[in-house]
């Protein structure tokens, strides 16, 4: 047994060793759905789960001599997602064609961008392991999504309801390092352009999609490894295990002394590994012209600034300042940057709130547990949120300023969320403002002393603990009402000068 | 000069099937093509601005609004393919890439 397990650590520590002396380049192509309500030439609505077939027209179904009618919204949202990641912008730009046929490409041809693309040269900064980490982006560039295909066992079926919604495609240089990498690289990028609302990124409706690159090189190499393409990830988890995946086996074959050969992969996400899609040789020739049907554009400075001044503060300045003005965590200020309708309504509360020291810290906590998983059962947005950012600052001024407890607080607050009435209402509504009158409450822990004498005398013989007893049934008399610090204060009073009386 | 392998290669991207005695008088056809372009060639374009369209028109769009087309339009569309199954066009098997 024994030696079993040392020739098992020494097998993985020969990988380890392996591993190494290897390191990983990877790339990605991200295409995003873009956020527009019609197509991209036509005016097909782009509602995701309709009837198949139901939003297609003679642009998108490319029927003889129907031509393409350019979105202006489309090329809006590229620019504004190219400003926002630092991209050079090329107003002069065009369209071309890719041919190839497939059948959920209905022209046999798709339209997309080839030398001049609307956005180049950008990066996007990341946090990884506490190091700032900036990755070039090649390109942003503009065009149509195909169709969606269901195979059958002997046949397929066609839906060319998302023929035609138009994308980007965003390639960044081989610069990631891992799976881990990539993955903060995917939901960085997928805050900022749900911030920016050019897309919605919705990876369950299949509105990001992702290609890697992969290849591995003997650390101080100059020169890149074989490449080898993964489509078909249409998730972030997806990217990672491929990744992982892809990462395992390129070491092996290195190691067992093969060769890596370059080629597109499928991943497979029933097995958890990526196959070989073995395309024809050297058939693989788009044959790009310009798109002759769609006049050049010519994007003017008005229309690029109006574009830049539309960026919001995005996700990681948010952070930042959330950091810096509310005094947060920096685990609370990502939590609460992570979308903008959550940071949004935070700020909102912050500000209706009196009270700026305890307020924003209180806030936050009630925001990320009470709050969201009331909103996470009832499968409800925060700006669909029934107890508005405005009602929530005045519950939380009311505990702040001891008017109410925090337990009182938990029992209004699921009254707000039922209702959507405001907390100082319920209140009255209710009868449970918080008992401060000294005379009602003394008269209480009077009677409290007496039913619980023997708790009484462990405290005043020096066991401290012994007070929760009084408290907890002053409490229970008053049903909660009773101001918790109030309480402690009275009973202490009162069995001092029981003491002294001894 | 256009080989008979690229020809070969052209045909099938483009789904055209050419049988083996066509084959020669395609090439030759072509190639008096590419000819010609190659006679093209040789103006001196280094003063001309590269040029993808004739016109000086510009950013030609419209704004973003859902029009449908109409129900009768759709059934149209929809019955020209050969065949359909519930409102899925149904087709040949393919790979799934
Ligand atoms: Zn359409």
């Amino acid at each position: 047994m024994l030696v079993n397990i040392l020739i098992l650590n020494n097998k993985i520590n020969k990988v380890n060793n392996e591993m190494e002396k290897y390191e990983t380049m990877i790339g990605l192509e991200v295409h995003m759905q873009i956020n527009t309500k019609s197509k991209i030439f036509c005016e097909c609505s782009t509602d995701f789960g309709c009837q198949p077939n139901s939003n297609t027209c003679v642009i998108c179904t490319s029927q003889p001599g129907a031509l393409p009618l350019l979105n202006k919204q489309a090329i809006e949202a590229v620019v504004k997602t190219g400003l926002a990641l630092n991209c050079k912008i090329n107003v002069a730009s065009n369209f071309s064609r890719k041919q190839y046929f497939y059948p959920d490409l209905p022209k046999n041809y798709q339209i997309t961008q080839f030398s001049l693309p609307l956005c180049y040269n950008g990066t996007l900064k990341f946090i990884y392991k506490d190091k700032e980490k900036i990755i070039n982006i090649q390109r942003i560039h503009l065009e149509e999504d195909a169709g969606k295909l269901i195979h059958k066992d002997n046949y397929s079926l066609l839906d060319l309801n998302r023929a035609g919604i138009g994308l980007m495609e965003l390639v960044t240089s081989p610069e990631l390092h891992s799976a881990e990498e990539s993955f903060i690289f995917l939901n960085t990028l997928k805050d900022i352009v749900e911030y920016l609302a050019t897309s919605q990124c919705n990876m369950e409706q299949g509105q990001m999609r992702c290609d890697v690159n992969i290849s591995i090189r003997q650390v101080n190499q100059q020169t890149l490894g074989t490449k080898v393409e993964i489509k078909n990830l249409n998730s972030i988890s997806a990217v990672q295990d491929a990744i992982n995946y892809e990462y395992a086996r390129q070491i092996k074959t290195l190691t067992d002394g093969g060769k890596v050969v370059q080629e597109t992969r499928a991943w497979d996400s029933k097995l958890n590994i990526t196959k070989s899609t073995r395309p024809k040789e050297n058939c693989l020739d788009y044959r790009y012209f310009t798109e002759p049907n769609l006049i050049p554009l010519n994007l003017n400075d008005t229309l690029i600034t109006k574009l830049y001044k539309e960026i919001p503060e995005l996700p990681y300045l948010r952070k930042q300042r959330f950091m810096v003005s509310y005094q947060l965590n920096a685990y609370d200020a990502s939590y609460l940057t992570s979308t903008k309708l959550l940071a949004d309504y935070y700020e909102k509360a912050v500000k209706f709130s009196k009270n700026n020291k305890i307020a924003p810290k209180l806030l936050a906590n009630w925001i990320a547990t009470e709050l969201i998983s009331k909103l996470n059962v009832s499968k409800l947005n925060i700006d669909k949120s029934p107890v508005t950012s405005e009602n929530l600052a005045k519950l939380i001024d009311l505990i702040i300023s001891g008017k109410i407890s925090g337990k009182i607080a938990k029992q209004i607050f699921v009254e707000m969320y039922k209702t959507s009435i405001d907390p100082v209402t319920l209140i009255n509504k209710m009868n449970m403002k918080q008992i401060s009158n000294e005379s009602i409450i003394i008269a209480l822990c009077n009677e409290s002393i007496k039913e619980n004498s023997k708790a009484a005398f462990e405290f005043q013989t020096g066991k401290v603990k012994a007070i929760d007893y009084i408290v907890g049934t002053v409490m229970k008399k008053s049903k909660g009402k009773a101001n918790p610090q109030l309480v402690v204060k009275i009973i202490k009073e009162l069995l001092k000068n029981s003491v002294n009386k001894i | 000069m256009i080989k008979k392998c690229e020809f070969n290669n052209i045909a099938f991207l483009s789904r055209i099937y050419v049988n083996e005695q066509e084959v020669n008088k395609y090439i030759t056809d072509l190639n008096k093509m590419v000819t010609a372009v190659n006679i093209l060639q040789e103006v001196n374009t280094d003063n001309v601005i590269p040029t993808t369209h004739m016109t000086s028109m510009r950013n030609i769009w419209r704004q973003d609004t859902v029009k449908s087309s109409t129900n009768s339009v759709k059934k149209i569309l929809f019955n020209n393919a050969p065949e359909a199954e519930n409102c899925f066009y149904k087709i040949r098997k393919v790979l799934n890439i």
